[in-house]
């Protein structure tokens, strides 16, 4: 679910392989083999049941993307903002994509998952202006600010309500 | 508290599930056997307020501990703690004396098995919910708090000297966070945002 669109998961792959120029038609190849139809990360949403998604704190909304990269640059003590910059906005892609479902489209990566495909995407720690910055901890830190904790990645994928052979049928 | 004490008007109750519906007698007696005494001692610490807390895993995706909390007018604590911000066995050492007696409480239930007995009584099974015992202006309470995916509310009881405990109302949403905040206990009111 979290990666299986033709417009958020080719997206996801495009910054694992920018150095690729057929990543969209493959992408979309994928989903249609593995799905029977080119999903969309709003298609996906919309076969969910919203209540069982994580809930983000009360008190971190509304969720302002550039307050918590400033928060998580305020707290390395770093004056160079770009990786965690690229951190943030892996992370509220999903609102790209699928706006119309508010904030509940965070929880798509703001989970277990997330801290381990910010890893792979944007790179083991770093140092910068002297200072080592992990990005997936970083990423961590954040998913903890806005849910206060980390949902397991179980929970999203278990409030899809049907499997996707279902959703066919349904469709 | 006594019966017959004004409580707070205008609260909220939760429709996601009826809290009055009792699936096991005898564990809501036994619970409430060992509920009443904490409550009273708690309340006779003369700190406001007073909570503690417990889960079986209040945030963490590896699932590898067990939350404890405790609050004690100004001072908190809590074991685990997201990137180690607090460490109950540490701030125990130079805690006051209340917060030193209100763990002791918190372990007596635990060993009581009072979450065991709360899952009993209502026929839930625990996940990342936490259960509090609460002492706010004289009132006591136990809170349960849904965290962060499930969707059972943050029920709120009424914990009564004399008589049974019984439902009242709901929580603002993750109460465990609230602890530390003050006040602790909001009750949600009609008109109020958090419905969900």
């Amino acid at each position: 679910m979290i990666l299986h669109s033709v417009d958020f998961g080719a997206a996801v792959a495009r910054m694992a392989f920018p150095e690729r120029t057929d990543v969209d038609a493959l992408m979309r190849r994928h989903v249609i083999e593995d799905l029977g139809e080119a999903r969309t990360l709003s298609d996906w949403l919309k076969h969910c049941h919203r209540t069982h998604l994580p809930r983000l704190y009360p008190r971190a909304l509304p969720v302002d993307v550039d307050r918590m990269i400033a928060d998580e640059v305020a707290r390395l003590g770093v004056s160079d903002d770009t990786l965690v910059r690229r951190v943030g906005g892996l992370l509220a892609l999903p609102m790209t994509f699928a706006g119309d479902f508010g904030w509940e489209a965070m929880s798509i990566l703001c989970n277990s998952f997330g801290p381990a495909l910010v890893r792979r995407i944007i790179g083991a720690p770093v140092k910068v202006d002297g200072a080592i910055v992990d990005p997936a901890l970083c990423a961590e830190r954040m998913i903890c600010g806005l849910y206060k904790a980390i949902p397991p990645v179980t929970a999203v994928v278990c409030a899809v309500g049907t499997s996707h052979q279902r959703v066919k049928e349904l469709v | 508290m006594r019966s017959g004490i004004k409580l707070p008007e205008g609260a909220v109750q939760g429709t996601v599930r009826n809290w009055n519906n009792v699936s096991s007698p005898g564990a809501l007696e036994r619970l409430n056997d060992i509920l009443q005494p904490a409550a009273k001692r708690l309340a006779g610490l003369g700190q406001n307020p007073v909570v503690i807390a417990a889960s079986p895993n209040r945030f963490d995706d590896a699932w590898t501990y067990e939350w404890r909390a405790v609050r004690c007018g100004k001072f908190f604590s809590e074991k685990e703690s997201y990137m180690q911000r607090y460490d109950l066995d540490r701030d125990m050492i130079n805690a006051p004396t209340v917060a030193k007696v209100a763990l002791a409480l918190l372990e007596q239930l635990e060993a009581g098995g009072w979450r065991n007995l709360f899952a009993m009584a209502f026929a839930m099974r625990w996940g990342d919910e936490s259960l509090s015992l609460v002492v706010q202006d004289d009132l006591t309470w136990l809170v349960m708090s849904s965290n962060q995916w499930n969707n059972l509310g943050d029920p709120v009881f009424a914990i009564w000297d004399d008589a049974s405990f019984t439902y009242f109302g709901e929580a603002e949403d993750r109460f465990d966070w609230a602890i530390q905040d003050s006040p602790p206990l909001v009750l949600l009111k009609q008109g109020s945002s958090a419905d969900r």
